[in-house]
């Protein structure tokens, strides 16, 4: 990410200084000699929590608090040194934070209290880390700029699409992939004026045709003039189907094309993308978003430009064809304009409050209905029809509100092109009569009105000009933004590749925090030798997945290394090293498929031996040969006509044939009966042998086969050895997160 | 266990009065918008509740105000008074606001909708987590009640 573009998005939505105020920089040297700034964050709210500009500017050697008056001047400045500095206190209350830092001096009253909101947490938890680190590490002076505008954006960042650019920038984008199909879209778009153009034949051809019979020109004549509304009718027809099927496929391709590069650069980006998005935003960017391009580009860019020209064309027509009658037409089209543009307002008002109580009416529908059991258990279907019948009734009285707006509108509009009918019939009669001049043709005047009826539909189109714009461009953005997405864990240039790993992992220091400020792993340091098998073993809440995650590289470290064979695993090439190291999760994941190929994941080449050989190693075989088509059973969305047990065995099945040189078992057993769990875990004991081994379980019985227990707690290893040996630690966390399991147990056995 | 009292700490902390001695405390309201003066969790810093506390009327006269001043310093939101500006971006919700702290820009989702309090008023959260409370419609000036509407009720 940018600093110019966080900088950006910092001046754009959070009205606070970007970055720390020049002036007050340019103060420093006085302030406190030549130190640097490491970090600054904004303490933004006074102690009667009314907003205010403080800066808190750490250095190497002191800490200062500056406020800032209404002209960028500094006052009440307080400089503290840091080696004064005990620890900061940190208080949450329900909108924001309390500090107070906290003085060497166990007697000494707080050092200085500061309060901001919740906006600034992230930029005053940097401090905060630095401040209380044991060993203060070096941070590079010219990065405490970097570290404010990225924890201070981080939020918007997430919550918008990270590109911005104005709509002509979006738009341009989006036409460039029409570069591969110039053909269609010249084809499309000549036909296109074209038929524009026809369009303007029949009525003026009726107009002549009128006037010809009522003339009693001859009827060679009368019948070229049908002849040559016949022709147009047809070559219309063409064009239509020319213009409607070449821009349909295009459309069709583009969209394609946008889908397939997006789900391709999908799988490049890191689980922290999947994270900050919800999965139903980013299948609606590949579904939805795509197909709402498709229309903007097949047909919204050709209509919009169509009804301008036709509108002009129209203009230019009635105004040569009588120009007072034409006049009387053209002069209302701006008012029109508008009414669409405040109509297309009003009714953008009220559907944004039909489509809240619409996505509360489907909120409750997508609560109810996979919970009915439970609805059903607590004896709640009444309480949930109320609150459905609710939600109904407020989505009636809101959608009849938009149906008064837009049915008291479309009548109205209507109403005023029969009064402009009106009114060019009114000053039309007399010289249509030859009560007054210059005198009309019956015909010119038929050709009149059928091209007065043609100005609504293009002044439509084009007053909905901007909502169809609006809603493209939000979606390009939404797609760009994938596109735009740099792989959050970045590969280095030179990697290396091992083609068969030993299995030696080594954690040197590791800290690692998900949001930048709650520091889920902090300062982790252990070894496992090669074939090692190891229980990670905890609370919940403790690091233990946060940690395989990062063994696995799903996430990097925040701090120090990790290490496979002695390489640092950023330098390590991350598709080789993964089809090394095989996970079996708590929830394992199937895919729609046969189960054949969900063991076969990912080798697609896999022998039916050697498939048959791994699910036997899994205890799978057996089920798998009483279901219908054996491996060649489809299985259903994620695996739902499997029991737990089932799944599990299939992916212990599919990491026995990946044959992984480290394996992770994260609470393989955990959600299974003692049967399964007796299967699973003789599974297991297969598939274990011979390889480097970390296994989370909360069953600390199941662990008694590992060779060391490592014990996490609150982001920390707090404590390594046998079984056997923690189990005699007095006090230890092992020893009585076994007691508490022993006793549960035993009462459950009472 | 018999009602604990409170007291201050030379430090300003709050504290609880405990068997031990005082020991410095914070106050999670269980129920913050429908019943935020009762049920009242007291946790120590490490975050274990040393005592439950479900009607403050059981506190001592000293006590009860010792938490008023506390809560009132600890459940403080941004309280808008006028909305000048609410426009929407692409995935962004953009609030211009005038807030009894001082003027105010901030962003929500698109759908995160204003969560309707006991008392009429109504509660936004923003990206970053911050919250502000919304009177009434009615209490609104026209503007800001007309750029709000559609977004409750």
């Amino acid at each position: 990410m940018t600093d110019s573009l966080n900088q950006r998005l910092i001046q754009s939505y959070t009205s606070q200084p970007s970055t720390l105020p020049k002036t007050l920089r340019e103060r420093l040297p006085t302030i406190w000699g030549k130190q640097d700034v490491v970090l600054y964050a904004m303490a933004d709210l006074d102690a009667a929590h009314n907003l205010q500009e403080q800066w808190v500017l750490l250095g190497s050697d002191d800490l200062c608090l500056l406020q800032i008056s209404g002209d960028s001047e500094a006052e009440a400045i307080q400089k503290i040194p840091r080696s004064s500095i005990d620890k900061v206190r940190e208080t949450a209350d329900l909108s924001g934070y309390r500090w107070e830092i906290l003085s060497k001096d166990p007697n000494a009253a707080p050092l200085a209290k500061l309060h901001f909101s919740r906006r600034q947490q992230a930029c005053m938890e940097n401090i905060r880390l630095l401040l209380q680190a044991e060993n203060t590490p070096e941070v590079d002076p010219e990065l405490a700029d970097r570290s404010y505008a990225d924890a201070l954006s981080e939020p918007i960042r997430n919550a918008q699409a990270a590109i911005r650019g104005d709509q002509l920038t979006v738009i341009w984008r989006l036409l460039s992939y029409l570069k591969p199909y110039k053909k269609d879209l010249w084809l499309g778009g000549i036909a296109a004026v074209l038929l524009t153009a026809l369009s303007l034949v029949p009525p003026r051809v009726s107009g002549l045709l009128i006037d010809g019979i009522s003339k009693g020109t001859s009827s060679t004549s009368l019948q070229m003039y049908i002849a040559v509304l016949g022709a147009s009718y047809l070559l219309h027809t063409f064009f239509v189907w020319l213009r409607l099927s070449r821009m349909a496929y295009m459309g069709e391709r583009v969209a394609h094309d946008i889908r397939t590069q997006v789900y391709a650069h999908l799988q490049t980006l890191s689980l922290r993308f999947f994270t900050r998005k919800q999965t139903g935003s980013i299948i609606s960017r590949c579904s939805s978003d795509t197909d709402r391009l498709w229309d903007f580009i097949a047909f919204g860019v050709i209509e919009v430009a169509l009804s301008t020209l036709m509108l002009f064309g129209l203009g230019t027509v009635l105004l040569l064809l009588d120009w007072r009658l034409g006049l009387l037409l053209t002069i209302p089209v701006p008012f029109i304009l508008f009414s669409f543009v405040m109509h297309g307002r009003k009714m953008q008002h009220i559907f944004l409050k039909a489509f809240r109580k619409w996505s509360d009416l489907t909120s409750v529908l997508s609560g109810t209905i996979p919970g009915i059991r439970v609805v059903k258990a607590f004896h709640q279907e009444d309480r949930e029809t109320k609150r459905f019948l609710n939600c109904n009734d407020d989505c009636l009285h809101t959608f009849t509100l938009v149906h008064k707006v837009w049915t008291r509108f479309w009548p109205s509009l209507t109403f005023s092109f029969h009064a402009i009918t009106l009114a060019v019939y009114i000053f039309a009669l007399p010289r249509l009569t030859g009560q007054s001049e210059p005198a009309i043709s019956t015909g010119t005047f038929v050709t009149f009105l059928l091209y007065a009826g043609m100005f609504m539909q293009p002044l439509q189109t084009i007053g909905q000009m901007t909502r169809m714009m609006n809603r493209a461009v939000s979606s390009a953005h939404r797609i760009f933004e994938i596109l735009d997405t740099e792989p959050h864990i970045p590969e280095t240039v030179d990697q290396i590749t091992i083609p068969r790993l030993d299995g030696k992992i080594q954690l040197e220091n590791v800290r690692f925090s998900y949001d930048g400020v709650r520091q889920v792993l902090q300062d982790i340091s252990l070894e496992l030798q090669p074939g090692e098998m190891v229980g990670l073993v905890g609370p919940s809440g403790a690091g233990k997945s946060t940690l395989i995650q990062l063994m696995v590289r799903f996430y990097d470290p925040t701090a120090g290394r990790i290490l496979i064979d002695g390489h640092d695993l950023r330098e390590l090439d991350i598709g080789s090293y993964r089809t090394q190291v095989g996970m079996v999760l708590q929830d394992p994941y199937l895919f729609h498929g046969s189960i054949r190929e969900n063991i076969a994941y990912g080798l697609e080449d896999a022998d039916p031996a050697a498939i048959i050989e791994a699910a036997r190693a899994a205890h799978a075989h057996e089920f798998i040969c009483k279901m219908p088509q054996a491996y060649e059973t489809i299985i259903g969305e994620r695996g739902q006509t499997l029991s737990g047990g089932e799944r599990q065995r299939i992916s212990i099945a599919r990491a026995i044939l990946h044959n992984p040189r480290i394996l992770i078992l994260d609470e393989a057993t955990s959600n299974v009966d003692t049967e399964t769990e007796r299967n699973i875990q003789e599974a297991l004991d297969q598939l274990v042998k011979g390889r480097t081994v970390i296994a989370i379980a909360h069953r600390l019985s199941t662990l008694r086969r590992a060779n060391r227990l490592l014990v996490l707690k609150d982001g920390k290893l707090v404590e390594s050895g046998t079984h056997e040996e923690l189990l005699q630690k007095e006090g230890g966390v092992f020893r009585g997160l076994y007691e508490m399991q022993q006793e549960l147990h035993q009462n459950f056995v009472v | 266990m018999p009602v604990p009292s409170l007291l201050l700490l030379p430090d300003g902390r709050l504290a609880l009065q405990t068997e031990k001695g005082p020991e410095a405390i914070h106050i999670t309201p269980c129920f913050p918008w429908t019943a935020p003066l009762q049920y009242l969790s007291l946790r120590n810093s490490e975050g274990e509740e040393l005592y439950f506390l479900k009607n403050p009327d059981d506190l001592d006269a000293s006590s009860q105000e010792i938490l008023k001043a506390e809560m009132s310093r600890s459940t403080g939101t941004f309280l808008i008074e006028s909305i000048p500006s609410l426009r929407k971006e692409i995935e962004l919700r953009c609030w211009e606001v005038i807030t009894t702290r001082g003027p105010r820009s901030f962003q929500t989702e698109l759908d995160e909708w204003p969560r309707e309090l006991p008392d009429g008023s109504f509660l936004v959260e923003d990206l970053f987590g911050d919250l502000y409370k919304v009177p009434a419609l009615k209490n609104l000036d026209p503007a800001s009640q007309k750029r709000f509407w559609p977004l409750v009720g």
